[in-house]
């Protein structure tokens, strides 16, 4: 043990990692010199997304990539763009991001967020990012660089925070709200989303999630539904606010299934720990790792302007819109530059407005339809449509009917499936139409 | 010889005679060996490619440099003497990043060679021109293969030796003067004529 800051935690295990990893390479763009003299930590100059196509083929040519985008002040809208342009199957690679928009990089479909909060979690945190075999997010808060902590020196000291599993060593040491993390959520709502996605009638158009049975086959025929699905799920940490879900009464998808009320989200960690540990953690901990939706008010912030750590609010919209096909984001482009509107208010106030007209959610999945064409069903009685056309796959849902969280959590499950790289935007505005 | 300049006219008769970088492209993958790289639109290519699994969308979509960059900084750690081709057009080479990539390729002395489409805008650019540094560049026909050999060679053996990046422009020859004839049926001749190939061969 060895008392570290923050940023020294995280630069000690780069180090270290180089030294132990002969195919790790560092790319930092932004930075002046890169900290460690190493032909394998490079420093680059300022140049945009193209650091991940540099990445992206140093990946290709077996090296494991990290780019450390701590200099870039866009982080999220670059880090937006690149992995819109990347391969739906990105070779292992890790970014370190600072925790500016955290909430937005917490979302980027396709890449694991890591958002460590101590000196020792960020040292277990990285380490654990640098061997993760997929593509992985680090945040790195500025605001937390200062904080002195005792860091393991062990070459093996991870913290796996998203799969539920621990290092063994680490294991007592991890602090009770990162364990919440490190359990919570991930496998069992997998299991519910799995049970839910089956559940709407459209279990055609379902595929199996990561090579796993079919969903369906984890449903208990003999358990009623609400049971199940109680079984099946995590509760979120005391301090984390609850999807205003509850509020409603159960209501029926359409193929007549229960779908649990907030209090059917309540922790079950023998549940958790039966689960299978899933490889894809998209949607790990948007309640757990500090998501906010709302404003943070002056006062809150710290000297770097970021947030201090906060209790969850729910996001109050989400909508996702797939940017794999350039034309969608050029129309896009186009008619907001008409309107001489920003190009993600005026998304923001399309998807409000369908959002207007629906009620209670369903799947649409609309994989035939041609290019270019918009395979919107407005469903009448649902509270969230997905529909998807081949060149896009949009998201809306009705905020005064179903929680942020609960939206965002069964549409990542829907990209989860789809396999297909997205954008989740959250809007932290009241409806803007 | 001849079995490289066979596979040269394999990988020439692969791709769409069309496309001005194509020839250079199908030289420069006869050049490769293993370990070496090609940038192409879907990602890269391994030097050993067999010219019947060739893309024929090789450089079809938009190109990537900094996709062979990141290649060529990997193998710089990796092996010495391993060298990428990076293939641009004149649409890529116009984007505002590319100066920049040709400055990080400079500035880290990266084994790549750029094929790069002549593109009279690039020459007139004067910040793309700055961005060049040290790099040398050459001037090719990229209609004839056999003239491309030497040009391309050239560049490969100077980024094996570690002497950093060429730029190779190639050039599109007045069609009047190089005739009606694809890239590939010029050397067919060549090779035919050379006694390298029988017509039966290259069939």
């Amino acid at each position: 043990m060895s008392l570290k800051t923050y940023l020294e935690a995280i630069e000690y295990v780069l180090d270290s990692e180089l030294n132990e990893q002969t195919g790790l390479i560092v790319f930092r763009p932004g930075a002046r010199r890169a900290l460690e003299e190493s032909e394998r930590d490079v420093a680059l100059p300022r140049m945009g997304k193209a650091v991940f196509q540099i990445a992206l083929g140093a990946a290709l040519t077996g090296m494991r990539p990290v780019i450390d985008l701590r200099q870039e002040e866009n982080c999220a809208e670059l880090l937006l763009d690149a992995m819109c342009e990347l391969p739906a199957r990105v070779p292992p690679m890790t970014v370190i991001a600072g925790a500016k928009d955290a909430e937005l990089l917490m979302e980027i479909p396709g890449l694991l967020p890591v958002y460590p909060k101590t000196p020792r979690q960020a040292a277990g945190f990285t380490r654990a990012a640098l061997r993760q075999n997929q593509m992985t997010l680090l945040i790195a808060d500025q605001a937390l660089y200062e904080e002195e902590d005792e860091v393991p020196e062990d070459d093996d000291f991870i913290m796996l925070p998203l799969t539920g599993a621990e290092d063994e060593e680490a294991d007592e040491d991890v602090p009770e709200e990162v364990a919440d993390c490190e359990a919570d959520g991930t496998d069992a709502l997998r299991e519910e989303e799995a049970a839910e996605l089956t559940s709407d009638g459209s279990e055609e158009d379902i595929l199996p999630i990561d090579g796993e049975d079919e969903p369906g086959e984890e449903v208990n025929p003999d358990m009623p539904p609400e049971e199940e699905a109680a079984e099946m799920t995590c509760a979120e940490p005391d301090d984390i606010s609850l999807p205003e879900y509850g509020e409603n009464a159960p209501s029926e998808d359409a193929a007549g299934a229960m779908v649990p009320e907030d209090a059917a989200a309540l922790p079950d960690s023998d549940a958790c720990a039966r689960a299978e540990k899933p490889t894809d953690h998209l949607v790990c901990d948007v309640d757990a790792a500090g998501i906010q939706a709302e404003e943070i008010p002056a006062d809150e912030q710290n000297e770097a302007g970021c947030a201090e750590a906060q209790p969850i609010a729910p996001v109050k919209k989400v909508f996702c819109a797939s940017r794999m096909i350039p034309c969608d984001l050029t129309e896009l482009n186009r008619l907001a530059d008409e309107l001489e509107m920003n190009v993600y208010d005026l998304a923001a106030r399309c998807m409000s407005h369908a959002a207007k007209r629906t009620a209670a959610f369903t799947w649409i999945f609309e994989a035939d339809a041609e290019e270019g064409e918009c395979a919107f069903l407005p469903p009448e009685d649902k509270e969230v449509s997905v529909w998807l056309g081949c060149d896009r796959l949009t998201a809306c849902y009705d905020p005064a009917e179903i929680a942020g969280t609960e939206a965002a959590r069964l549409l990542r499950a829907v990209l989860r499936v789809l396999e297909k790289p997205a954008l989740l935007i959250f809007d932290k505005e009241d409806d803007p139409v | 010889m001849r079995d490289f300049l066979l596979k040269m006219y394999y990988y020439l008769k692969r791709l769409p005679a069309e496309k001005g970088l194509h020839a250079a492209a199908a030289v420069a993958l006869a050049m490769l060996g293993e370990e070496d790289r090609m940038a192409g639109s879907d990602g890269l290519l391994s030097g050993c490619i067999r010219p019947e699994e060739l893309p024929c969308s090789l450089l079809d979509e938009k190109m990537n440099p900094a996709l062979a960059l990141g290649a060529a900084m990997a193998l710089q750690t990796i092996a010495d003497g391993c060298v990428v081709i990076a293939p641009v057009d004149a649409v890529r080479a116009r984007e505002e990043d590319f100066p920049s990539l040709l400055q990080l390729a400079d500035s880290m002395n990266l084994p790549v060679v750029f094929l790069m489409e002549y593109d009279e805008e690039f020459a007139e650019d004067l910040e793309a021109q700055a961005a060049l540094g040290d790099i040398e560049r050459i001037q090719a026909d990229s209609q004839d293969a056999m003239r491309l050999m030497p040009v391309i060679r050239l560049g490969i053996d100077k980024a094996r030796e570690g002497d950093g990046p060429t730029l190779i422009e190639c050039v599109c020859s007045d069609a009047e003067e190089r005739g009606a004839d694809t890239p590939a049926a010029r050397l067919a001749d060549v090779l035919i004529s050379e006694g390298f190939a029988t017509p039966e061969e290259l069939l």
